[in-house]
């Protein structure tokens, strides 16, 4: 049985020499003279048919038509300018999210992880923007600037005296909480010992909205309204904010 | 038969619907193509012929490659109109072809000396259609198209692995079948 099957059985070589009719039947394996002559009358070329101009024409009708349908052209395009809409979108939204992270960023905005990491990148472009430590930096009335060094606070003695002073006043922590070494109450027990008084007496002459504080003084904060809780007489970061139980930094 | 060297410019202008081109490419494939599919339905092998020019007239424009790639896809699209033709013939429950109408197709008297010296192509390509469809087209592809065995497989969507055992198995059972039958003396 395993011999009768075997015996039908070709070597690829002699199968493809076979189909391809380059086996002449004298030469072929025993049992397949027959199947090689097979093979080869049905490779044998066809005789040319005469020219069945109809169906050329048909064909050729075909092609113009096909050309001249632009539903059909815009059919087999169709996934193109779809695949390209989908691109534009895609890089308006990836720009739209840069530019308003690069936005946020400068604003200081951004929570401070982030307007860490994007101070870092932006800065590698040329791009100065907040770094997120928060005493690191100073907000002016032009934007963000870096701050020269970290122990800037508000200018005692400037609009937020009213309210480093109020805070100061109402503040808990006192030397054991670590509250006189925020920078803001440094900067305030600097200023009246420079005016040669104590925290208490120089915070006497303190009045809302600052009207004591000198002309034309420029404050880094924005406490020249003058809130009486002294908060919004920091910086709008926060940092050393009134309450003062420590440095915040 | 093949176009050659000139097959480039000849395609162009056949997309771009000149007749002459069109001419050129259809005189070229139109017999094995024929032949692939008369031999597989004989029936229906003109009608199914006539839409896959259609066919190939509908996609010209966006055919890119060399003639060899060009005889693929239109044997490719050949195939693919002969398996529509068969899923829609099985979906109506039509009865398959009858062996005494292969038989009819037979030329009478397959003496040895018909077979050692030439059977008739017609004979030839029927004695091909007894085989399992898979097995049938791959031997006319290889046969009657002259592709390799890599290019039947891609054309068939199988492994060249796959193409070589069908090969073997159709060889195998042609090469028996005619051993079994009586020599006329």
């Amino acid at each position: 049985m395993y011999r009768e099957m075997n015996k039908w059985m070709l070597d690829d070589e002699s199968a493809d020499r076979l189909l391809s009719g380059t086996l002449h039947p004298d030469d072929a394996p025993p049992g397949f003279a027959q199947l090689t002559a097979l093979l080869r009358a049905a490779g044998r070329p066809a005789s040319p048919s005469p020219i069945d101009q109809q169906r050329i024409a048909a064909i050729v009708a075909a092609i113009s038509a096909h050309d001249s349908q632009p539903a059909d052209k815009a059919k087999t395009k169709a996934p193109r300018p779809s695949l390209l809409r989908r691109a534009r979108v895609s890089a308006l939204l990836v720009a739209g999210m840069l530019f308003g992270s690069a936005g946020l960023a400068m604003a200081g905005a951004l929570p401070s992880a982030m307007q860490s990491v994007a101070a870092t990148v932006l800065s590698k472009v040329g791009i100065s923007v907040p770094s997120g430590h928060r005493a690191n930096t100073v907000t002016g009335s032009q934007g963000t600037t870096p701050a020269p060094g970290p122990t800037r606070g508000p200018d005692p003695n400037g609009p937020a005296k009213f309210g480093l002073c109020n805070a100061f006043s109402q503040g808990q922590g006192g030397v054991n909480g670590n509250k006189n070494n925020s920078v803001a109450f440094t900067n305030l027990q600097q200023a009246a010992q420079a005016a040669g008084q104590s925290v208490q007496e120089f915070c006497k002459s303190a009045t809302p909205g600052g009207k004591d504080s000198p002309a034309g003084h420029q404050s880094h904060g924005h406490g020249s309204k003058g809130k009486h809780n002294g908060q919004n007489a920091l910086p709008p970061n926060g940092r050393a904010r009134g309450h003062g139980r420590g440095n915040r930094r | 038969m093949s176009v050659g060297l000139q097959f480039e410019s000849v395609l162009i202008a056949a997309q771009s619907g000149a007749e002459w081109a069109v001419a050129v490419l259809y005189r070229d494939l139109h017999p094995a193509v024929l032949r692939y599919l008369h031999a597989q339905e004989p029936r229906e092998a003109e009608d199914l012929e006539s839409e896959t020019w259609l066919d190939v007239a509908r996609s010209l424009s966006r055919f890119r490659g060399q003639e060899a790639d060009f005889r693929k896809w239109v044997f490719a699209i050949a195939r693919r109109r002969l398996i529509d033709f068969r899923r829609q013939s099985s979906r109506r429950r039509t009865q398959p072809t009858a062996s005494e109408t292969l038989a009819e197709r037979m030329p009478p008297g397959d003496a040895e000396e018909d077979a050692m010296e030439g059977f008739a192509t017609e004979a030839a390509l029927a004695r091909i259609a007894t085989l399992p469809h898979d097995q049938a087209e791959v031997v006319l592809l290889r046969v009657v198209a002259g592709f390799s065995a890599q290019e039947v497989a891609r054309i068939m969507g199988k492994r060249p692995g796959t193409v070589r055992v069908l090969q073997h198995r159709a060889l195998a059972r042609l090469a028996r079948d005619i051993a079994k039958e009586p020599v006329t003396p």
